[in-house]
């Protein structure tokens, strides 16, 4: 068990399911990253980009189980959770589509406040409890949920404390020409991939296990803090940008996804300790849905991804050589 | 090394911005900056910078962070160096060794010439210009130009004379003469730096002309001083002789001024014998007129009167005793006035206090020449030998010589015996073709009687036609001149003549065209201060 063998792993499982998603490299990391993490992964893009064929491709590939929850308004929370029926005269519990290793919430915004909160609550305590009893998720448990930035009517945005949940959010782009003309062609031709397992549960148990074996340098730590810390308007680091255009910034988890994200990194560079460009590499993701824009930056067109663009760029002015010559 | 080569660029730097400033002050006249006042700062700051790089102690964790910054190592040193425990810490270790293996140091820290480094130049560069600056004579306009030369040479003929003094041994010059002569030699260099506007090198040459004044006034005093000791002791010596052998109290002898003694000593046997009567018979005359209570005309005597007759009879006594000096002390005095180291002390001492006199009424003119006091010292050196058996009189007139030596001190360089002071009036005399002067001018009093006219300094800078050459700057002289003696005639009672005169001259053409004007200018404005 090395970082070669987890870069290993981590491309073997990445090029499998090259095969049939085409394109989508950062969406595709994003989520190996999350499942090595051990954190969940908020999917925001348009539909039919191709987002549940990944979740699904990546259960075939890992030989792992897969759910998918449409979320929509009248979704109450047993059907997420699942619930006790009579039968035989006996109450007994049916799980829910929850109990999956890899499960696909769509359109987790449309739900309602109250099913969204029982799904965050077993996506954090992985575990659910419906009539009095407790039922363990079994490990891997990943959850990928999706937002349509478009439509708005009739939804229920995730609040802020629900969304920092997530380990990740990754914007899922638009496909560009050549990668659809190669989407168009897999799936109109006669040839049809197919995937084979590459890897297993405890390959992906392992793999959590190994990130935590990767050394933090203490420059790099307080160079990830100092994003965290420059995205509270209120703090005395806090970037200008920050200042301006945030209504509050990063909870400590945000910290914790960037270091574990940058550990990511680092391993699949094959190295064993966290570089400032990894955490600088993983802070979009890691940062983009804890931090609230205010009424300005939204009147301004101001983007969460602008935000911290120019947040890297303070970071960065500020990280300075200690021995400049 | 590297912290030593960025101290050496900001050290340099902070020393340029002292230099640039120490030039600024220089460009503007504040503060006189030679190059060592740009070089010291700069080299200073350099030492400074080298040595505060080389002391400079940097943590293992500020390098580790610095050389994966420089040499792309993405933390791995950082993260080396750094005590953990995870399962790939010693992985990691080996990883960082192995990328530190390749490494060249000059290649991760090589010697580059940084912002600081052309900043420390430039500042450099900007403090020798602005030196520069103020020192090229292209600037300047060709009346600065002239005074700047005029002074450097006056600078240097001030030095020149100001060295021998400052050279000489300690023994051999007073202390207010070597630190006039310091004042005289760092005023010197100032004039050579050419920096110094005129009006203030006026300014300051009055300045020492007066504390050399005073340095020769008090030095003429104690001349005089010591002189009147010596002759003092010289007389208290012979008197107590005098009165030993006459019987007379030496303290009367010695409250008796040289003209009393002179007298005392002519005094012939019968004149004494006569006068001696002559009081006697007034003594009588007193007593009986007490005796009786009555006057010459038979009048009773008041009770005042009977005072002033009593206090009249004990003057009468006193006149009495002195006459009854022994022949041989009037034989002694007689002596001592033909004795010629006597005589020749007196005539020292009356050449010394004229001298003396001479330096307080007239500050211009030197009390003695070198020559005269080489004689005098010549003399009482010869005196101090013949009178080799009186130990105090000869410290005294040892005494008396080393005063004149200190004179004679601040007389030789130059020629000139009224001090360092003397040093002034060579000022604007540097040798012919010399245009500018330095001389008291002013309004001078309309007097009636004769005495000293004094003149209140008004200087101006005149521009003209001067040489037949061109245009030529120069100082206007009008007023008593400070060389030589000072006139005693009010200049309106010969002003007549002398215009006259010059008028002639003018008619004749025996002026140059180009200084015509100049003359009548002169006699015009003499008529201004006459009503």
């Amino acid at each position: 068990m090395s970082a070669a063998w987890f870069r290993e792993t981590f491309d073997g499982i990445r090029n499998e399911l090259g095969k049939v998603i085409v394109g989508q490299d950062e969406i595709v990391d994003g989520v190996l990253m999350g499942l090595a993490a051990n954190g969940h992964v908020l999917l925001e893009g348009m539909p039919g980009l191709g987002k549940t064929l990944l979740v699904r491709s990546l259960s075939q590939v890992l030989h792992l189980s897969f759910s998918r929850i449409q979320f929509t308004p009248d979704l109450m929370p047993a059907d997420v959770t699942g619930t006790n029926v009579l039968s035989g005269g006996q109450f007994e519990f049916r799980r829910g589509p929850i109990f999956a290793h890899l499960v696909l919430a769509d359109e987790i915004n449309r739900a309602t406040p109250k099913t969204q909160s029982a799904m965050l609550e077993a996506m954090q305590e992985r575990s659910v409890t419906v009539g009095g009893h407790r039922h363990t998720l079994e490990e891997p448990f990943l959850v990928m949920a999706t937002q349509n930035p478009i439509e708005q009517e009739g939804t229920y945005p995730l609040p802020e404390a629900q969304l920092d949940r997530f380990f990740l959010k990754l914007l899922v782009p638009s496909p560009s020409r050549a990668e659809l003309a190669e989407i168009v062609t897999r799936t109109t031709g006669s040839l049809e991939a197919e995937l084979a397992p590459v890897a297993d549960r405890d390959a992906v148990l392992k793999m959590r296990q190994v990130v935590r074996e990767v050394a933090v340098a203490e420059p790099v730590l307080q160079y990830a803090l100092s994003y965290v810390l420059g995205t509270q308007p209120e703090s005395e680091e806090a970037a200008p940008v920050a200042q301006r255009y945030l209504r509050y910034g990063s909870s400590p988890r945000g910290a914790q996804a960037l270091i574990t994200a940058g550990k990511i990194v680092a391993l699949r560079a094959e190295r064993f300790n966290v570089a400032k460009e990894d955490i600088k590499r993983v802070a979009k993701a890691t940062l983009r849905h804890r931090i609230g824009l205010n009424f300005e930056a939204e009147a301004d067109g101001i983007t969460p991804d602008a935000v911290i663009e120019q947040l890297i760029e303070h970071v960065e002015r500020r990280d300075r050589d200690p021995l400049p010559v | 090394m590297l912290q030593a080569w960025r101290g050496l660029a900001r050290g340099v730097a902070l020393g340029a911005v002292l230099a640039l400033v120490l030039a600024g002050l220089d460009f503007f006249d504040a503060w006189y900056t030679g190059w060592w006042g740009v070089g010291a700062p700069i080299l200073a700051g350099a030492f400074v910078g080298v040595l505060y790089g080389l002391t400079r102690q940097v943590s293992t964790a500020a390098l580790a962070d610095s050389i994966d910054r420089r040499a792309q190592l993405q933390n791995r040193v950082a993260t080396a160096t750094e005590d953990h425990h995870e399962q790939f810490a010693e992985a990691q270790r080996a990883d960082a060794l192995a990328r530190l293996e390749g490494l060249k140091p000059a290649r991760v820290y090589p010697v580059k010439f940084t912002r600081w480094h052309t900043g420390s130049v430039a500042l450099s560069l900007a403090a020798v210009a602005v030196v520069l600056l103020g020192n090229t004579p292209m600037l300047l306009s060709a009346q600065e130009r002239q005074d700047r030369e005029e002074l450097k040479k006056t600078g240097q003929a001030i030095e020149r004379v100001a060295k021998p003094v400052l050279e000489r041994p300690d023994e051999d010059s007073t202390k207010v003469a070597k630190e006039l002569a310091q004042k005289y030699d760092a005023f010197g260099k100032d004039l050579q730096r050419g920096r110094m506007p005129m009006e203030k090198a006026m300014e300051e040459a009055n300045k020492l002309a007066a504390e050399a004044e005073r340095a020769t006034k008090e030095q003429a005093d104690r001349a005089e001083m010591i002189v009147s000791k010596a002759q003092d002791a010289l007389l208290r010596e012979a008197f107590e002789d005098a009165a030993r052998e006459s019987g007379m109290n030496p303290d009367d002898l010695a409250n008796l001024s040289a003209a009393e003694m002179q007298a005392l000593s002519q005094l012939s046997e019968s004149e004494a014998a006569s006068r001696e009567s002559s009081l006697n018979e007034q003594m009588a005359d007193l007593a009986k007129q007490l005796r009786e209570g009555k006057n010459e005309k038979g009048e009773t005597l008041t009770q005042a009167e009977r005072d002033a007759l009593a206090k009249e009879m004990e003057a009468l006594k006193k006149n009495l005793q002195d006459l009854k000096l022994s022949q041989k002390a009037r034989e002694f005095l007689n002596r001592l006035m033909k004795d010629p180291d006597y005589k020749e002390l007196m005539k020292i001492a009356q050449e010394l206090r004229k001298a003396s006199q001479n330096a307080q009424q007239n500050p211009d003119r030197p009390p003695l020449t070198k020559e005269q006091i080489e004689e005098m010292s010549k003399k009482l050196e010869e005196l101090a030998e013949r009178l080799k058996n009186d130990e105090d009189l000869k410290a005294f007139i040892e005494e008396l010589k080393k005063a004149l030596k200190e004179g004679q001190g601040q007389c030789d360089s130059g020629g000139m015996c009224m001090g360092l002071g003397g040093l002034l009036p060579m000022w604007g005399s540097g040798g012919p073709g010399q245009d500018q002067f330095f001389r008291d001018i002013g309004q001078v009093p309309q007097n009636e009687q004769e005495e000293d006219i004094q003149a209140k300094p008004d200087v101006k800078a005149v521009k003209g036609q001067r040489q037949e050459t061109g245009d030529e700057t120069y100082m206007e002289i009008k007023g008593p001149a400070s060389i030589g003696d000072r006139s005693k005639t009010p200049y309106f009672k010969v002003m007549p003549k002398y215009r006259k005169q010059a008028e002639e001259a003018l008619n004749k053409e025996q002026i140059p065209k180009e200084h015509q004007k100049r003359v009548r200018d002169y006699f015009d404005s003499l008529n201004r201060g006459k009503p």
